[in-house]
């Protein structure tokens, strides 16, 4: 069996270069006593703090990032649904039910390790929102609306039905920003054993005889989520916008993760975006079609005349004089021509000729000036491509 | 030959949760596994499924050419007319996903998966063509790159030997679609041993809770651990078609359908549960067999 590391990682308790955050947070706290306790004090040596310090600052790989937020943008654009970026207003936090020695856990992406939103939780996030405000609509419509964006009317019923959206993973597209924050609870046990407390018994009641005590946890400081939210079949597009709308107005008012009664997870839409997004995939879309396109055109055409049509078409022959009439280039074909002729490309350069140099092909000698005194319309290489061209018709 | 097959690539672009029921470990909703192995796999009948949904979603349920390809049905009273065209076969696990201290996750895989695959190809006549390489030893890690310290694993430390992998790494990318540089960065091979306790143990397992909206505070009994496999995640299954049972669709148009039909201009699929919360999407890469 392999060893364990912890033994030899007590020694030398810092994070690894390029490590995954998360396992490092996960599995290698070491800041036991050797009576396997916690030093709780609430100075900078407190055990908890300690750990948390060990993993404050940038986390994620920029480049793995970037990568990963590309590929879901293109799969969510394939199935016709949408990406937006919110950044965080303040901090934010993730996942603290999770199990730790620190006792607040954090939400780490498995293989990104960066803080992120689950699906799951955007849905529910959603719904929330949705459940909680009205906006104008009746109790009827609003069950309706309940049951085709997220399956059931009521959370709890068993769903007949699939709902009608598909909500993805929100990931930061940059490393985001960790810090330790640390809240101070005053009340002791009247928080986890409140609903039984009596008056006999001073720890359970709400007093100021209670000390606060300090608790460190992990936070993220500042960042940008990308939420991608899709619909499931084709039809319900035209609500995607409203489910966006209600995520907008979920991330104002009611905030993501946990503790947002203390301002934690508010996030605004980050309104540029989006509008970048559209016209990158407008763009893309564009680039693909007209790739498409050459390809469906150069098919039936012969590996030389695929060349030559490959050539034209990253030239902008069409409509770029220059690239098409630069030095040698025409020669350079014409000289392939006369050992192979192929009518596909000759067709094509009478044709860009023409439209480029108005009349050469008609009567390339063409003189003009007083009688006596003519001197040629067209250059000398000009002349002499022509009569090569029209020597090979 | 009268069947005609492909060996489909499958690169998680979401965390999959194809689920087993219930489990006996503590984990409320784990998910499918193989028997004798334990590695994470999703069961051919998913696949099925899951492809089927999309032929359906792009043709309409009553198009004939799903009932050739895929079977009558079988809620309706033809279900025992005939046979589907098309097998099926699990989606098996090819690269695992470990957490790692050493960059953020490697693909793990072992000798075993690796002859495996092997025999696959060779069974739906595609020739793959690379050497296993060796590791009987566990605590050893075979990659390609040398790496400048050992290499962790969860809270594993492994011994590096570099081994030229070229072979291996031109026929993964061939199979996923994944860049040759970043397979040459992110493999890594362990012994048979060590790849099923991993493959048991570093799958991410994450709570869930309901929430109870008017009190804001977690609903009574409501928090279930739930298994997945993390993105990233490679999975591969077979496709083998037959001459149609129905009409004479020969066994080359059965295959088509499919890797023609349903993946030339959307290469996706979604596999297992929790589609709505973004679960199961897989970027698909077909290898057709040559003969």
């Amino acid at each position: 069996m392999i060893t364990p590391l912890y033994k030899e990682f007590q020694a030398k308790p810092s994070k690894p270069e390029g490590a995954h955050t998360g396992l490092w947070f996960d599995r290698f706290f070491n800041q036991y006593a050797t009576d396997w306790t916690l030093d709780s004090s609430a100075k900078d040596s407190c055990a908890k703090k300690a750990w948390i310090k060990k993993v404050v600052g940038l986390t994620g790989d920029t480049k793995k990032l970037e990568t990963f937020n590309h590929r879901q943008i293109a799969l969510v654009a394939q199935l016709k649904g949408a990406s937006q970026r919110y950044t965080s207003d303040w901090h934010f936090v993730t996942g603290m039910g999770n199990s730790h020695p620190v006792e607040n856990g954090f939400s780490w992406h498995p293989t990104l390790a960066v803080p992120f939103l689950t699906g799951a939780s955007v849905k529910g996030l959603v719904r929330a929102w949705v459940e909680m405000n009205d906006e104008g609509l009746s109790e009827e419509l609003k069950a309706a609306r309940l049951k085709s964006w997220f399956g059931t009317e009521k959370k709890g019923d068993v769903a007949e039905q699939a709902g009608d959206f598909v909500f993805f993973d929100a990931l930061p597209d940059a490393p985001p920003q960790l810090a330790c924050d640390i809240m101070t609870p005053h009340m002791g046990k009247w928080y986890s054993d409140g609903d039984q407390a009596r008056l006999s018994d001073s720890t359970t009641i709400p007093a100021d005889w209670h000390e606060p005590v300090p608790v460190p946890f992990l936070v993220v400081k500042k960042t940008s989520l990308v939420f991608h939210i899709a619909p499931r079949k084709k039809d319900p597009q035209a609500e995607l916008e409203q489910v966006f709308y209600a995520l907008n107005q979920a991330l104002e008012w009611l905030g993501a993760g946990a503790k947002t009664a203390a301002g934690y997870g508010y996030m605004s839409e980050d309104t540029r975006y989006s509008e970048d997004l559209k016209t990158k995939l407008a763009e893309q879309q564009a680039r693909q079609e007209k790739e498409q396109a050459l390809k469906a055109k150069l098919a039936d055409l012969s590996p030389l005349a695929q060349d030559y049509f490959r050539q034209a078409d990253e030239g902008d022959w069409q409509n770029n004089k220059d690239k098409f009439l630069q030095a040698g280039l025409i020669e350079g074909w014409l000289d392939t021509l006369e050992e192979n002729l192929d009518a596909t490309i000759l067709a094509d350069m009478i044709q860009l000729l023409d439209l480029h140099i108005r009349g050469l092909l008609q009567d390339p000698d063409k003189v003009k000036g007083k009688p006596g005194k003519e001197k040629p319309v067209y250059k000398e290489r000009q002349r002499k491509i022509a009569h090569r061209i029209n020597d090979l018709r | 030959m009268t069947t005609k097959n492909a060996l489909i690539g499958l690169w998680a672009e979401t965390s999959i949760h194809a689920g087993a029921g219930s489990s006996v470990d503590g984990i409320d909703l784990p998910i499918q596994r193989e028997g004798h192995s334990q590695w994470p796999c999703v069961f051919g009948s998913s696949v099925k499924g899951a492809l089927r949904t999309k032929a359906e979603d792009k043709l309409g349920k009553d198009n004939t050419s799903i009932t050739y390809v895929f079977g009558p049905d079988s809620s309706s009273d033809k279900a025992s007319e005939h046979a589907g065209a098309l097998l099926v076969s699990d989606a098996r696990l090819l690269l695992l996903p470990v957490r790692s201290l050493t960059s953020h996750y490697k693909w793990v895989t072992c000798p075993a998966i690796l002859q495996r695959l092997l025999r696959d190809a060779e069974r739906l006549n595609i020739s793959l063509k690379f050497t296993v390489p060796d590791v009987k030893e566990s605590g050893i890690a075979i990659t390609s790159a040398t790496e400048a310290t050992d290499l962790f694993l969860e809270e594993y430390r492994f011994t590096t030997n570099t081994a030229d992998l070229t072979d291996l790494i031109t026929v993964l990318a061939k199979i996923t679609g994944i860049q040759s540089e970043e397979l040459s960065d992110q493999l890594v091979i362990v012994s048979n041993d060590q790849f099923s306790y991993l493959a048991k143990y570093a799958t991410p397992v994450t709570p869930h809770i309901a929430i109870d909206n008017e009190k804001k505070v977690v609903e009574k009994g409501a928090l279930w651990y739930e298994e997945t496999l993390a993105p990233e995640t490679i999975l591969y299954f077979a496709l083998s078609a037959h001459k149609s049972r129905g009409d004479d669709m020969p066994a080359e148009a059965i295959l088509n359908c499919i890797t023609q039909g349903l993946f030339a201009e959307s290469p996706y699929l979604q596999l297992g549960g929790n589609e709505t919360v973004g679960m199961g999407w897989c970027k698909v890469t077909v290898l057709a067999s040559e003969a």
